[in-house]
Parts: C-alpha cells; structure tokens; sequence
C-alpha cells in the first residue's frame, strides 16, 4: 500500500512539473498576439504588425516578399508577417483558422470562396483606405461583390484558353489559325487519332471535363449559366443529354486521350507524359498557366488560340474572370492597414512592376498600364485574353461552381466515362440528385 | 549454435540471396529513383521512365538550399530538430512512466482508466484534431511547437504506453523484489532496475516517434503559420502549387533527400534494438 501511495506521488509530481512548464510556454507565446491587440488604435505611425497569408509558387512567393519589403520600406511602422504555402491545403487550414478565431489579418482569396467564407470578410466598401476606381464596373460587380458587400479586392484577370503543341499540329496538318468550334474538334481529332493510334487531340481530367468542357458546351447551346440565381438548374434535360452525348462521342472516337491514363494527373496535366512527348495536341487550361506548359513541352512551342465556340451561340461561357484578390479578416484589430496594404499592392505602379502578373494581369488600370509601358506582360497572356474578351459572355455566378453539385455531376461523369451508364441515364441521375441540393443550399 | 534442418547446398543459397537481393532492390528503388529525380529537369522526370537523367542538373541542391529566399533549409532543418526532439524525449519518459504505473501497481479504478487509455488508441486523428485545435488556441501555443511536446510530456501516444506495458510485463517481479530488500524504492526501481532492461523496447518507442514526427505533414500544416518555424515538411510544399506556375521539382527531390536522411540514419543505427523491441513485447516472461 506504502508502496502504492508513493507511486502515485511520483506520478503526480512528474504531471506538476509537467503543467508548469507548459504554463510557462502559454505566456511567452501569448505575448506578441497582446501586442498585437494594444496597436489597434487607427494612428498610422504607430506600430502595426499584418499576417499575410497566400499561396503560390516560388516565383510569386518571391514577388509578394519582395512587394512586402518595398511596402515596409515606404511605412515604417508597418511589419507584415509573410505565411506563404502551395494550394493544396490552404482552404481547409484557412477554414479551420476562421473557426478558432486565428485567422491571418489579410490573405489571398478566390471568388470560389465566397459562400463559405463570406460571414468572416470585411466589407471592403466601409473601408476609405480602397481606392476602387481603377477596376472595370462589371468585375467588381461580378467577382468583388458578393451579398451587398464587397468582399475581395481583385488582384488579376484570367481565363480559359486553348493551348496547343505547334510540332504537333504541324505533324498533323493542322492550321494553326483553326477557329476552334465543337464540331471541328471532334473531326480533327478523330483523323489524328486513325493516323498514329497512340496520339490524342485532347486530354482531360475530371475537373476539366466537368468544369471546361461539360458546362461551357451546354452554356453555349442556353446561353446561361450553369445554375440559374434562383438556384434551378439553367437547363433542361435536353441540352445536358446533348452534352454528355458529346463527351461520350469524345471518347468514343478517341479524341479524349482515355480516362484511365489522364486521370493520374489531376490538376497537373503538365506533368502528363503523353503531352510531354507530344504524343497531345490541345489542353484547357486557364491562361495564367501557360508558363507551366510552355516548359513542359518540347521546344517550349506552345500555342495559344481561343476557346471553342459553338456557331451562332449566344455566348462562350467562358467569362474572364478576375479570380483571386485580397480579402480582409473581419475580426482584424488593424483590418484599416491591411486593407491601406491591399489598396497599394493592386493600384501602385511600383507595386505592379514588383508583383507582375503573378496573379494574372492586374485588374486595376493604373497597375496594368504600368506593367505595360513597362513592357512586363507575356503577349501570350495578353492574346488569351483579348481572344477571350472578344466572346460574348455572361457573368458568372458562385452557385455554378458550387463544391457538392460538381461532385454529383463528376460521379455521374465517370459512369459515364466507363459507359455503365448511356448519356440519358446520366443526364436523369445529375437532375435527380441536383433538385435535392439545390433546395438545400438556396437555404 | 541451434540448426534448423540441413544446411543448404551453394545453388540453394545462391537462389536464396538473389531472390533476397531483388527483393530489396524493389523496396529501396523509390528512394534512388528520389535520388536520381533531384539530378533532373521537369521534362526528364515526367516524361521518361529511365532512372538516368538525359541532362544533369547540378544545382538542384544549393538552389533548393535557399528555400525562397527568406529562410534557408538550415532554418527549416534546426525548426524540425527543436521539434521533434523533445517529442521523442518527453514520449519516451512519459509512456514509461505511466506504463510502469499500469504494469505494476493496484490502484481504484485502474481496470476502467486502462481501458480509457486502449480507447484512445482506437480515436481516429481526425475526430479530435479539432478539439485539439480549439484547446490549443485557448492556451495561446498555436504557431508553435507546444501542441507537440506538451501532449509527449503528458503521455498521450496511448500505443507507446501499451507497447511498454507488455514489456514491462515480461520482466519477472522477483527483479522488483529483490531490489525492496536492497532498500529501493518505486523511482529507484523504475530508473535502476527495470528501464536498463527495456532499453529494446524504449528505442522503438523512441524510433517510431521520431520518425513519424518527422514525418508529420498534416499536425504541423494545421499548427504552424509563420514561415520562419515551417518544418520540413511543410517546407517541401511550400512552392508545390497547383494552380499554375512552374514548379523546380528536381528541388523538391533534392531537399526531399536531405529530408528523409535524418529518420533513414536514426533507423539504420538502432535498427538492432528495434528488431529486439519488437520481437520482445510479444514473448512473456
């Protein structure tokens, strides 16, 4: 029994020890955040201290740090703590920060978001600091705003283009000054395919068939959206049944590069090594990733033209859209200097020379007429654009790209794809369990 | 020495050993392949199978040192080092000390609190990581390395306790005995007595803990915001974006090297125990 208690008493020593010590590391690390706290004040010399978090690669990890240290070096007082990481990941760990209350003060942010994350946003109208007159009516109408706020402030333009191996076409016979439409694609692409088995016109993974090719084809034929604002579906069983029918046929005629072999490269389809062999002719992809598949394919002669359209539709479905920007922590005690940041990094002139078009180009004015006297932006960037911009177009809408449906529509996609299902069985299955969704995210 | 049938005849052994041999080619080839990947261009790693580079790429790894610029590798390694050493420590002495507890003292409760601690093996990660989260927010250790080395000091790795307890277990208690009578008491019993004797099994523990904290990507993403206290792991996916841009994958591998040499030289070095730990807990003294 003796023996018990002592033990006992040993164990309970070690566990005090234990709590001191880690109380000890509880104060040395909570004190900067009561730092942080006391410098809420809205003097502007006093000292302030901004997380800022982004994703990205090296090349625009490097420019936001140095656009960081040309901003510390202009206010003094201001120290910007710099969290930078790749994509993957970044949504879930900015989620779960928003949800403990640890959220950086300002971050990079995509219009993908903002349902999910609008309730944790400044309004950036009530801000003075945002100067908002260099940006095109319509994009901030379209990707700032979200529910009568405006939420982000857009860093860059993009949108979908075309890019093609010029020694592939050049193999093939094919003109480069194609004017691509649905129809030319599926010929071409099956006479490729009947001269070398192994060549494909296209590959595509699941996202970009779903996100790239399913949803812009039918766009073309409604002239709408993908979900209406009401949240209905914008069409009808009809036009999604011609849709799949097509995609099917894609893969029928070996146009598609088959499923099972691109779909290991989800995301990444420059890292496909049929399109670095130049064994595929065309990728989709958004015109901000024409570096990445200029250096992965051979020679770097890479092409870029405009985005499939249907004759005679209403619209191209594929919008320029000013994707990523910047948002600001609502419960931020310094939310005016980020947002003050924010205002400097997307209309500064020096700021758009720093950061380039490491965002896509920038959608304010002022930056994008720098970066172009400068002779900074890639022509090739510049002609997706405008082969973009030359499309009608409708605005996009946030339900559209709504996580839950494209996982419904992506399921159906692959029975599909694997043909166990016909493109009518898959057009019912995607209506059927998109009426059940729908009802309850228009909650 | 014991003999287990005949001894095998020359073929028989030549068989034997080539078979072992490319067996072990198999599993080892990921991680020369890695070495090779880090001598590569992109177009080299993606677009051909041959382990060999077409071009050499010689400065993979002094540009991947560099990291973005900001902090170099070197901060990056010391980050994982202040880390993932304590964890170890705090884990081994922790886990011994409750396994002891539980191996050989009565005390109330102590049927419902051991099968408390075996539950707690079974909870999946991704029940309580946000429990976790919140805990370590009120507590003010988040972007630190605190959420890893207090749950060490407390003992909460419930696999390592068990597998101390049934090696506690094997040693006789006639040792625990004998020692009263030379006047030791619980401490000197644990400390001078029995730990010496579960030296196979305390490098186990201390391997598989450094190894998987080593490895920690998902504890330290979550945990860790400030670049300049980024691990390792977080470092290595600090440029991988997938949302455009080039990604210099051949420093990735390079640094990816480096990265599993630490864990790869710990377990090649105390190989020997690990083999016994873990060979030993099952046997019943």
């Amino acid at each position: 029994m003796k023996r018990t208690f002592k033990g006992i008493a040993g164990l309970v020593i070690c566990s005090v020890m234990g709590i001191s010590l880690a109380a000890c590391g509880g104060n040395s690390a909570n004190a900067p955040q009561a730092q942080n706290g006391s410098a809420a004040g809205g003097d502007s010399t006093k000292p302030v201290t901004l997380r800022f978090s982004w994703w990205g690669n090296d090349t625009r990890h490097q420019a936001t740090l140095k656009a960081i240290d040309a901003y510390t070096k202009l206010h003094p007082n201001v120290k910007i703590e710099a969290e930078y990481t790749g994509f993957d990941g970044f949504y879930n760990k900015l989620l779960t920060q928003f949800a403990g209350g640890t959220a950086p003060d300002l971050f990079q942010f995509t219009y993908e978001w903002d349902n999910d994350m609008y309730d944790f946003l400044l309004d950036l109208k009530q801000s003075k600091s945002l100067d908002t007159s260099g940006y095109d009516p319509s994009v901030l109408k379209n990707f700032a705003n979200y529910k009568d706020k405006m939420i982000m402030a857009p860093a860059g333009a993009t949108s979908v283009s075309l890019f093609y191996n010029q020694a592939f076409f050049q193999k093939y016979g094919i003109p480069e000054n194609t004017e691509w439409t649905w129809d030319n694609l599926m010929e071409i692409g099956k006479k490729v395919h009947a001269q070398d088995p192994n060549a494909y016109l296209l590959t595509a993974d699941i996202d970009v068939i779903y996100k790239l090719i399913l949803q812009p084809y039918v766009a073309q034929m409604t002239g709408k959206n993908w979900i209406n604002d009401d949240y209905t579906p914008a069409f009808d069983n009809a036009a999604l049944t011609k849709g799949l029918t097509y995609l099917s046929e894609l893969y029928k005629n070996g146009v598609l590069e088959p499923f099972g072999d691109s779909s290991a490269f989800v995301g990444k389809m420059e890292q496909n090594p049929k399109w670095i062999k130049g064994q595929i002719g065309i990728l989709f992809d958004y015109i901000s990733a024409f570096d990445k598949y200029k250096q992965s394919v051979p020679g770097g002669q890479l092409g870029v033209a405009a985005y499939p359209m249907a004759p005679n539709a209403p619209q191209s479905g594929n919008p320029i859209a000013a994707g990523t920007g910047f948002a600001v922590n609502k419960t931020s005690p310094n939310a005016e200097e980020a947002v003050k940041f924010i205002n400097w990094m997307v209309n500064d002139k020096d700021a758009a020379l720093i950061l380039g078009a490491q965002r896509g180009i920038p959608a304010t004015s002022t930056a994008r007429k720098a970066l172009e006297d400068a002779k900074q932006l890639d022509s090739n960037i510049t002609k997706g654009l405008d082969l973009a911009a030359k499309q009608k177009t409708i605005a996009p809408n946030v339900i559209s790209i709504n996580a839950d449906l494209a996982q419904i529509a992506k399921d159906s996609l692959q029975k599909l794809i694997y043909q166990k299902e016909t493109p009518e069985q898959a057009a019912d299955e995607i209506l059927k369990a998109y009426a059940p969704k729908l009802a309850a995210l228009k909650k | 020495m014991l003999r287990y049938g005949k001894e095998p005849a020359l073929t028989g052994r030549l068989v034997k050993n080539i078979l072992l041999l490319a067996l072990g080619l198999l599993m080892i080839y990921p991680l020369i392949w890695l070495f090779f990947g880090s001598f590569k261009t992109n177009t080299d790693l993606f677009g051909s199978l041959s382990l060999f580079p077409k071009t050499f790429v010689w400065d993979a790894y002094s540009k991947g040192w560099r990291g973005t610029g900001q902090f170099t590798y070197g901060t990056f390694f010391l980050n994982t080092l202040m880390l993932v050493v304590p964890t170890v420590f705090f884990t081994v002495v922790s886990s011994a000390i409750v396994a002891y507890g539980f191996a050989r003292f009565q005390f109330p409760l102590k049927g419902a609190l051991f099968a408390l601690m075996i539950s707690t093996l079974m909870l999946p990660q991704a029940v309580i990581i946000i429990p976790r989260y919140l805990i370590f927010r009120n507590l003010g250790w988040l972007d630190g390395y605190w959420p890893f080395i207090v749950p060490a000091i407390f003992a909460c790795y419930p696999f390592f306790i068990f597998m101390l307890i049934q090696f506690f277990r094997g040693l006789p208690r006639e040792l625990d005995e004998s020692a009263v009578m030379d006047g030791c008491n619980p401490v000197t019993i644990l400390f001078r007595i029995l730990l010496p004797l579960c030296k196979p099994a305390l490098f186990s523990a201390a391997i598989f803990q450094f190894i998987w904290t080593w490895n920690d990507f998902f504890n330290s993403l979550i945990f860790i915001n400030s670049v300049k206290k980024y691990t390792v792991s977080l470092a290595l996916r600090m440029t991988i974006d997938s949302t455009g841009g080039t990604v210099a994958w051949n420093q990735i591998m390079s640094m990816s090297v480096l990265a599993i040499l630490p864990p790869l030289l710990i377990f090649f070095m105390f190989q020997r125990y690990f083999v016994e730990g873990i060979a030993t807990t099952g046997i019943k003294g």
